[in-house]
């Protein structure tokens, strides 16, 4: 089934469990057969929705590593603006020390 | 003489830092921008918290479901099978990277928005006081209070002129480059939780109830018969536990339909606020209000300049 999608391939899965519900309706003396063909299609349907989940695992994957890496770029950014602010009081404290000394000389 | 020219190119410098800031603080964050933002935080914490409640649920309710379907049939359910064990295929590992990612996109609009609102202001101001009261001890300097003042008020305009366009700066290099990120989540997390879209938690759980369980076991149970490696009382109780189940089941539907009521609008609100943001953030418009702004920030320039040549 290659170049479908996946809804035009579940959608087919389904349709073609449906018919297996009618023939159960139409021939119960064969209803033992019919069920192992709709164990069959469902194991199909299972497995094509967990394909589906874990591709897009990895698209999640992929907007999470461009979030963690803006959080960071944020985080350092807050960090240097109170850095700029911490050098202003640094420099506050020098000009005290400096202030100090000359008064004192 | 050569004392008043050396002030004067002193205060030619400051004169001139001030005008050069002028451009720097046109480039701040404009009040529509931060507003623009605060909103967008807001969305991505509701979405976040929605959507992060719903997949757990969506998993927990799978694994429940299914427990008591494999005590009906145990062949129902394929232990060595990562498509059709408990949680089928809701797997922890798809739930893990889902949550991580959304609790990423939370604090991504937390910290987004505690850039553009962090005000060091206070401590700017209180630094270029400490610096001035110390400097006015220098009888050197020959400092009045009159120009201390107005140092002071200059230092306080550059800093937070410089800050403030460092926070624009940061928000205008970052928000275009996650624009398609955001694009991205708010489809995933709409397709994962639709239970109408195949391929999703929400059509994994769909999945269970209407197809695996009143589909498929309903026509187990009904081929049941009596000595065929079954009882009587076995088939009664497996047509009691069936009954239970598919109450369960409706239960959990109607509660997967209800949540839709509070998903949908959460990612209509975030697609939008998102867009908003990325509109806000790289328009060249100017609104009536970001004039109103530049105009009091090019007013305090100037009164800032005109102490100066007052003072000196």
């Amino acid at each position: 089934m290659p170049g479908q999608t996946v809804s035009e391939i579940a959608s087919q899965l389904t349709t073609a469990k449906r018919r297996l519900d009618d023939l159960w309706d139409a021939y119960p003396d064969q209803r033992n057969e019919i069920y192992d063909k709709i164990v069959r299609i469902d194991s199909e349907i299972e497995t094509l929705i967990s394909n589906t989940i874990d591709e897009k695992s990895k698209a999640y994957q992929a907007v999470l590593s461009q979030l963690e890496t803006a959080n960071q770029e944020l985080d350092a950014a807050r960090t240097n603006i109170r850095n700029f602010a911490n050098a202003m009081s640094l420099i506050a404290k020098v000009a005290d020390t400096i202030s100090s000394i000359v008064t004192k000389a | 003489m050569h004392c008043n020219h050396s002030a004067r190119s002193h205060w030619l410098t400051a004169f001139l830092l001030v005008v050069l800031a002028l451009p720097l603080g046109a480039c701040g964050l404009t009040a529509r921008q931060k507003d623009a933002i605060s909103k967008f935080a807001v969305a991505t914490q509701q979405l976040s918290d929605v959507s992060a409640a719903e997949l757990t649920q969506i998993r927990s309710d799978t694994v429940m479901l299914r427990t008591e379907m494999m005590a009906i049939n145990p062949k129902s359910v394929d232990l060595t099978s990562r498509a059709e064990d408990l949680d089928g295929p809701c797997n922890l590992d798809a739930l893990d990277v889902r949550l991580k990612a959304l609790s990423a996109l939370k604090s991504y609009g937390s910290l987004l928005n505690s850039l553009a609102t962090d005000d060091v202001s206070a401590n700017v101001s209180a630094s270029a006081t400490t610096i001035l009261g110390n400097l006015k001890q220098l009888k050197s300097l020959n400092l009045t209070d009159d120009k201390a003042q107005v140092i002071g008020t200059a230092i306080n305009a550059l800093s937070n002129l410089a800050i403030e366009g460092y926070k624009a700066k940061t928000v205008r290099k970052i928000v275009p480059r996650l624009n398609p990120a955001m694009i991205a989540i708010a489809t995933l997390v709409r397709d994962d939780l639709d239970p109408g879209v195949v391929g999703g938690f929400a059509s994994g759980l769909n999945n269970t109830i209407h197809e695996k369980i009143d589909d498929t076991l309903v026509k187990y149970v009904e081929l049941l018969q009596p000595g065929t490696g079954s009882t009587a009382e076995d088939i009664s109780a497996k047509k009691a536990a069936l009954s239970t189940l598919q109450a369960d089941c409706a239960r959990v539907d109607s509660q997967l339909k209800n949540a839709q009521a509070q998903i949908q609008p959460a990612i209509t609100n975030f697609s939008s606020s998102s867009s908003s943001l990325m509109v806000s953030v790289t328009s060249t418009d100017v609104s009536s209000d970001d004039i109103d702004a530049y105009f009091v920030q090019v007013t305090n320039l100037v009164r800032i300049y005109k102490a100066i040549r007052g003072s000196f």
